[in-house]
């Protein structure tokens, strides 16, 4: 069973319950829209959780009538979802550093955490590659489009 | 067709500034298609912010340019590395890798740059030709009709996106709900805000993009870095320049495969895979020796590349004629009118008129450009190509980073675009397509102003949508769209069947 699947549906009706209760509260006209757009998205991740149980009971059928090797379902590559998650992690820090550290700094060091995490980079080549980066930014986005973002330390 | 305004717009596209975004925009996207993993939607999502201070006409052209350089890109990859760059050229593996296998990679992507160039001149063709006839046509359509337009582009593209039906169309409809937060049009309500002021004009649609389109990608990098095989791609010992001979023979094929992409871009919701993949299957179909086909014949190489290319001008038709996106990136390019306050409709041809021909021109000038950039930078391509996923991957975040600032000056619409990239990673381990979402961002507004529009019209009754016979034609196509799509008709149909 595609648990991924299944959990969007579940924040689907979340989701759909949620713009339903706080829409109710509105003005007719101003509610009308949301209102038939929850309780479309509503049926729809309803559907979505029938049709993914009865999918998976479907193929269930067929692995026990075929034997265990008609199991044929991929493996999880857990290590590199993990990578994934790290990575996330590290740029939500790196979002909160810009403020503290500037934004050149703070993309610096999430670029050598990031690359430490995923390996596979030489040393020279992360450092070229990132040199490049900062360089292609300041240039477009800092100095072309003129970006208010802090570049450097404030203290 | 507006003459002045068909005049106004290639005068645009032929400035000395335009032309220098073109080139740039077009090398932009070779190299984007030519990494694997990497697709023409996330680089047209990255580049969009840096479209916001230009002249619309100019962030267009170059926003197109980079569009078809990125089809044309991705066969590069599934020459030299029998990787496709992107999904569009999956069908190019099938016999542009076997040719650079037996030392004749210069000609495959000749071939392929060739292909690329008339299929994609003849779409933009068909699109500068097509769109205002359509425009024309859509110049009657009241808010009805608009309305019912509406549903049948989030329907179509629910129905015909990746998954099953009900995925795309659920995530067609998250797109809608999403789009509905912030202040309501007609009452001046805020809705869903909960007192942020963030929130008052709504959900940045750019915001929402760079999250849904380029987070998961990042991810999907980084999942697979270090767990695929270190990519070793072929050398180009040939010329690149195709023989006059083999294009006399090839052009029969490529004009075939040109319509052909030009239909299937005009479906909202294929893509130029499908058209890559119809396209081959026709070039094998109509071929004298079907036996060569997957051992590096450049029949089934030309094929697909002109489909694909020949999409861009397809899916622009619908998108600039009904304001209806063919596909993901048709919906940043819309995206990007938006963001200059040109919002989509039928009005796009008309108020908006020049810089709307500014990008038709801007596509039919791209095509040229590729021809130039793909001939003079196609070696250096195979470079970019050994650029680690890792590093990629991070570098993206940087630029999502980056870019979603840039909308608004605002570190809120930062952790707006990751909660919507990990949104976005979400949907794909469910097999759910992102590009529905988008497309329900965009059509949302447009469809809750027509259908309150409408309810004036009709005092309050849904009759209103049944007494227009376009609305009511549309919208029944719209409800065919979804049925075609599930096994609901096959069983109804089973049953009329004569028994044999």
């Amino acid at each position: 069973m595609n648990v991924s699947r299944l959990s969007l549906g579940a924040f689907g009706v979340f989701l759909a319950i949620f713009f339903f209760v706080n829409n109710s509260g509105y003005p007719t006209r101003a509610a009308q829209i949301p209102l038939i757009f929850s309780t479309v998205v509503g049926l729809l991740s309803v559907a979505l959780i029938v049709q993914e149980v009865i999918v998976s009971r479907m193929r269930l059928g067929l692995a026990t009538s075929a034997g265990p090797a008609a199991d044929t379902e991929k493996p999880r590559n857990v290590r590199g979802i993990a990578k994934a998650f790290i990575i996330y992690g590290l740029a939500l820090l790196y979002v909160y550093g810009i403020g503290v550290v500037g934004y050149f700094i703070a993309t610096a060091l999430f670029m050598a955490s990031a690359l430490f995490v995923v390996r596979g980079v030489s040393i020279r080549y992360a450092g070229i590659g990132v040199a490049a980066l900062l360089s292609v930014i300041g240039l477009v986005f800092f100095n072309f489009l003129g970006l208010n973002m802090p570049a450097l330390p404030s203290f | 067709m507006d003459s002045s305004m068909l005049l106004a717009g290639i005068l645009n596209v032929l400035t000395w500034w335009n032309l220098l975004l073109i080139i740039g925009g077009t090398l932009l996207g070779m190299f984007v298609g030519a990494m694997p993993g990497l697709s023409a939607t996330m680089a047209l999502a990255l580049l969009l912010p840096i479209t916001f201070s230009m002249d619309p006409g100019a962030g267009l052209s170059m926003l197109a340019s980079l569009y078809v350089g990125a089809s044309y890109g991705g066969s590069i990859a599934a020459i030299l590395l029998n990787t496709p760059g992107t999904p569009a050229a999956a069908a190019t593996v099938l016999d542009g890798y076997p040719l650079s296998q037996q030392g004749k990679a210069g000609k495959a992507l000749g071939i392929s740059l060739f292909a690329s160039f008339c299929g994609g001149l003849m779409s933009g063709i068909a699109l500068l030709v097509a769109a205002p006839l359509l425009g024309i046509l859509v110049l009657k359509f009241g808010p009805i009709e608009l309305f019912a337009v509406a549903v049948l582009g989030i329907t179509i593209i629910g129905s015909l996106s990746q998954g099953s039906v009900v995925s795309g169309l659920l995530s067609g409809g998250i797109g809608l709900l999403v789009s509905t937060v912030g202040m309501d049009l007609i009452t001046g309500t805020p809705r869903m805000t909960f007192g942020h002021m963030n929130l008052f004009s709504g959900i940045s649609f750019t915001v929402a993009l760079i999250g849904l389109f380029s987070i998961p990608q990042a991810l999907l990098l980084i999942e697979k870095s270090g767990f695929s095989a270190k990519r070793v791609a072929n050398r180009i010992t040939d010329r690149l320049l195709p023989k006059l001979k083999d294009i006399k023979i090839l052009m029969p094929n490529i004009c075939r495969s040109g319509v052909i992409g030009i239909i299937t871009g005009l479906i909202p919701g294929t893509g130029g895979d499908t058209a890559s993949w119809f396209a081959y299957n026709e070039a094998k179909r109509f071929a004298k020796d079907k036996s060569r086909f997957g051992k590096g014949d450049v029949a089934g190489l030309a094929a697909p590349e002109a489909a694909n290319n020949s999409v861009v001008g397809g899916s622009l038709i619908p998108t600039i004629a009904l304001g209806i996106p063919g596909s993901s990136s048709t919906a940043i390019l819309l995206g990007a009118l938006m963001v200059h306050g040109i919002l989509p409709g039928p009005n796009l041809l008309t108020e908006h008129g020049e810089v709307t021909y500014t990008l038709i021109w801007a596509v039919i000038v791209a095509n040229f450009a590729l021809l130039a950039v793909g001939l003079m930078f196609t070696r250096l391509c195979v470079s970019v190509t050994k650029v680690p996923d890792g590093f990629v991957a991070c570098a993206i975040i940087v630029l999502c980073v980056v870019g979603s600032f840039a909308i608004n000056n605002s570190f809120f619409d930062v952790g707006l675009m990751f909660a919507f990239g990990l949104f976005g990673y979400w949907m794909i381990k469910a097999g759910m397509s992102p590009a529905p979402m988008v497309v329900g961002l965009i059509l949302g507004p447009v469809m809750e102003t027509s259908f309150q529009q409408s309810m004036l019209i009709g005092g309050g009754t849904f009759m209103v949508f049944v007494k227009s016979p376009i609305a009511f034609c549309l919208l029944l196509l719209a409800a065919f769209s979804v049925l075609q799509s599930t096994p609901l008709l096959g069983a109804v149909a089973s049953k009329f069947k004569k028994p044999a």
